[in-house]
């Protein structure tokens, strides 16, 4: 299992790695303070080939799936590239395919388009069911920079969560097309408010959901999973330091620095 | 179950320059957009997003210029601020004066039922003959639209 830490942006659109200098965008997020990041591929109901994992040494790939219910069970089994993808996105376009996703559809993102108003009804029990899923909702944040209209859309579907979950499980990433349109993690708090989130949960958005997302993702590629257990190789010295700093916490609180200074000392004391 | 709390505002229409008691016709979208327009004008995209969900406008009767407005609680400050701003609906000089802010359709019923049989009252005074009171009557208390807000 990868170390994952925040911040985190889960739609890096996938233009942002061909048309632009992509080095250039990676160095803009880490500046930024984004340390985890997700490339987005659109997989559209019409064209049901899967495309190709790309390999640019970022964490993750993304795929949305825009389902017909039947064909993404045929393709969940088939497709041997469906299990590359380290988080799933379903975008829902009709009632029916939510009410699909809710029972069927073992994912992550529920996605939502700002380009169209939100074309399915919501109800509390969906979202909660959802929710008990593990399922998280996403909010895109550059297309309410970019557009009028996807703005109004997205407000409104950001206030539709907030009144339906009270905006439990809401992650914020970008869906940045292009390099100017990424902001940085402390804005994206402030702007949380136009999305009806209270600050701790825009912070939450970014950071703590975000993360379990990350979780849920690894969960689900391995079947039903609760623990992860992993052997660690690790460096003896740094593992024996890290003891006595804990021992030496316990015995003596204000010693820090003669610690730091004698760690082999203290560990014989113990 | 916590539930959708709604505000329901009942307003009145008055055209500029017009009669107490000449009818105003509009047509049925044009309150909405008018609406729309304004909280567009002094709030922005935020404010018509969110009072999007679950608003309508219904303009009730011609003859008593009356409409009704249903809105989220909540962003239904928003509407309530837009309106006295409202100078223009299709074209024509107006002026929305908000008569009842209500929680539920049925209260702003009660309040309308009794605010028609006032208007009635004064418009019978300058009618001579029952048939013409009959039809005042019939015109007035028409609540076709507001019955299908709910």
């Amino acid at each position: 299992m990868e170390v994952v830490k925040g911040y985190f942006d889960y739609c890096i659109s996938e233009q942002c790695l061909t048309s632009e200098d992509f080095t250039k965008t990676k160095k803009l997020l880490i500046e930024l303070g984004y340390r985890t990041i997700a490339i987005n591929q659109i997989l559209e109901e019409a064209n049901l080939e899967p495309k190709k994992k790309k390999k640019k040494g970022e964490p993750r790939d993304v795929i949305d799936i825009v389902p017909a219910p039947i064909d993404v069970t045929k393709y969940e089994t088939k497709s041997p590239n469906y299990k590359k993808y380290h988080i799933i996105a379903i975008l829902p376009l009709t009632q029916n395919a939510v009410q699909f996703a809710c029972s069927n559809i073992d994912a992550d993102i529920l996605s939502y388009d700002p380009e169209n108003k939100i074309p399915y009804k919501l109800t509390r029990k969906m979202y909660n069911q959802l929710i008990e899923k593990g399922f998280h909702y996403e909010i895109l944040y550059a297309p309410a920079i970019q557009d009028s209209t996807q703005r109004k859309n997205m407000i409104q579907t950001s206030h539709i969560y907030h009144s339906f979950g009270k905006s439990k499980n809401v992650i914020i990433s970008s869906g940045a097309t292009s390099r100017m349109l990424l902001r940085g993690p402390y804005d994206i708090i402030n702007l949380g408010i136009i999305f009806g989130l209270s600050e701790e949960q825009a912070k939450n958005s970014i950071l703590h959901c975000a993360r379990n997302v990350y979780l849920n993702a690894i969960g689900r590629s391995r079947g039903k999973t609760i623990m992860f257990v992993e052997n660690i190789c690790e460096n003896s010295d740094e593992s024996n330091r890290n003891v006595t700093k804990e021992v030496d916490l316990l015995l003596e609180e204000d010693d820090e620095e003669m610690e730091l200074e004698q760690p082999a000392q203290k560990k014989t004391k113990q | 179950m916590v539930r959708h709390k709604n505000r329901y505002v009942v307003t009145v229409i008055s055209q500029i320059e017009k009669d107490e008691a000449a009818a105003l016709i509009l047509k049925p979208a044009s309150l909405h957009a008018a609406i729309n327009n304004k909280v567009q004008q002094l709030y922005g995209d935020f404010g018509v997003a969110a009072i999007a969900a679950g608003f309508t406008a219904k303009y009730c009767n011609e003859k008593t210029r009356i409409a009704v407005i249903r809105v989220r609680h909540g962003p239904h400050r928003f509407v309530t601020s837009a309106l006295p701003c409202i100078k223009t609906i299709e074209n024509k000089r107006v002026k929305l004066n908000i008569l009842y802010v209500g929680a539920t359709i049925k209260q702003c019923f009660k309040f309308i039922l009794v605010y028609q049989q006032q208007k009635y009252d004064q418009f019978c005074s300058k009618l001579k003959s029952d048939e013409e009171k009959a039809a005042l009557k019939e015109s007035i208390m028409n609540f076709d639209n507001l019955s299908k807000i709910t």
